[in-house]
């Protein structure tokens, strides 16, 4: 019983914020201008000369799942999304997996379309929730100011709605929300820092479902 | 007539009375204090901006016009060292900026923290010297403004004392994405409003001086008060 991700996305539709816990494969860094520029350390991207690489504070490689277990990043079928010769350089066997950007927009519009599809067929008061596979369940929490937690976690955890709830109501108002140098709602900007990355990871550290 | 008119009296005075004696403490929502405080330091920003480019027109007009002698080239370019002038250039500009948004909030904090002392001081008998009017501010003015008391109070005895909080409201959830270097530079602008809150509750209380706030580490904060020796 593990959580592997969150997401977090904003009302314009953009991926604001990333932290991974459980990856089988690294994330691969955004291409430049693919995402926002502060959404997490880990998955920016690389500046011409790659000597931080995927070095930072926060992405620890730490993968206690055996390969066949843990939810593996959307593979692209073509080595197209491999851009920059930089990048190749750092990835050494060139990877099939897509850089950050296109995966953080193909879950957004997993979970867009999942949603408008619910909303379809039973009613405006419906909500989507989650979904399962036999390799992870994605969970949805939806504010009515439009940002969007998105928690990847194991087949076999119950329900992390009430695990997102707690993250919005805790650290994000209190140092996304009432951080004087965060801009909400702003188009070209993240809402990553210190404070928040922390408290959402003593978070997720502290439940009894985290591995 | 005495009796008669206590016959009138309606029978909730008694309990008007009561208020008027000792009123509820009002409070107020921390959280609407904080945004509202993000939103004047944006404004105050914006503000500053358009009144510093007014100026600087009005001066360049004034110097066309031949009135006032022309300003003075900004920092001569060295162009041996390029970088490091085009960089130091580039701090001093935005160092303006942000002391015209540091004075207005300074302005601003003098006058709340004047009628707020007003407030608080009202049925206290006069202070007997200045550290009594220091320790008044440690405590009350501390507490109802940032729901906490000052954690550690210096003085020299001389009209110097520096107050320390070792986490202090209004920088407490101050954190950014470029690390803590940029988030303490930032932070800096943000006690401006608390400075002038005690600045002006000591002048309103008679004692006039300079409240200069430090922040060497998040969320660590010291203020350093400088009161005239004749009090």
């Amino acid at each position: 019983m593990t959580i592997f991700s969150l997401y977090i996305y904003d009302r314009h539709c953009a991926c604001v914020y990333y932290q991974d816990w459980h990856r089988t494969k690294r994330p691969k860094p955004a291409v430049e201008g693919g995402i926002l520029n502060a959404v997490s350390r880990a998955v920016a991207p690389q500046a011409a000369d790659t000597s931080a690489a995927n070095s930072s504070a926060f992405s620890s490689p730490r993968n206690t799942l055996s390969s066949n277990t843990g939810f593996v990043v959307a593979i692209g079928d073509d080595s197209s999304s491999s851009s920059t010769p930089a990048q190749a350089a750092v990835d050494g066997p060139r990877s099939n997996a897509l850089p950050f950007d296109e995966e953080a927009k193909l879950v957004y519009g997993v979970i867009l379309t999942l949603r408008n599809m619910v909303k379809k067929l039973s009613g405006r008061d419906e909500q989507f929730t989650s979904y399962r596979t036999s390799a992870y369940k994605l969970h949805l929490y939806e504010t009515i100011s439009g940002y969007k937690f998105v928690m990847l976690s194991d087949p076999s955890t119950d329900g992390l709605r009430f695990v997102l709830r707690q993250i919005y109501n805790g650290p994000f108002v209190d140092y996304v929300v009432r951080n004087p140098l965060v801009t909400m709602d702003s188009r070209e900007q993240g809402i990553d820092n210190d404070y928040f990355r922390a408290s959402v990871d003593r978070l997720i550290r502290g439940l009894s479902v985290f591995a | 007539m005495a009796s008669r008119s206590s016959l009138h009296m309606n029978p909730g005075s008694g309990s008007a009375l009561a208020l008027l004696a000792d009123p509820p403490t009002r409070l107020i929502d921390g959280a609407a204090m904080d945004y509202f405080l993000i939103e004047a330091v944006n404004a105050l920003r914006a503000s500053s901006a358009v009144a510093a480019a007014r100026a600087q027109k009005i001066e360049q007009e004034m110097a066309e016009a031949g009135l006032v002698p022309p300003p003075p080239p900004a920092k001569p370019q060295n162009h041996r060292d390029s970088v490091g002038s085009t960089t130091a250039r580039s701090t001093t500009l935005v160092d303006e900026e942000d002391e015209g948004v540091r004075s207005r909030l300074e302005a601003i904090g003098l006058h709340v923290g004047g009628n707020f002392a007003e407030r608080l001081c009202r049925d206290r008998p006069t202070f007997g010297d200045s550290l009594d009017a220091i320790k008044f501010v440690c405590k009350e003015l501390w507490v109802s403004c940032w729901d906490k008391q000052v954690d550690n109070l210096r003085t020299n005895h001389r009209g110097v004392y520096v107050l320390q909080d070792n986490a202090f409201k209004p920088v407490v959830r101050i954190s950014s994405w470029e690390g803590r270097a940029e988030a303490l530079k930032r932070a800096k602008l943000y006690v401006a409003l608390p400075a002038g809150i005690i600045r002006g509750a000591l002048a309103r209380m008679g004692l006039h001086g300079t409240v200069i706030p430090e922040i060497t580490s998040l969320p660590h904060c010291t203020f350093q008060i400088k009161l005239p020796k004749n009090s």
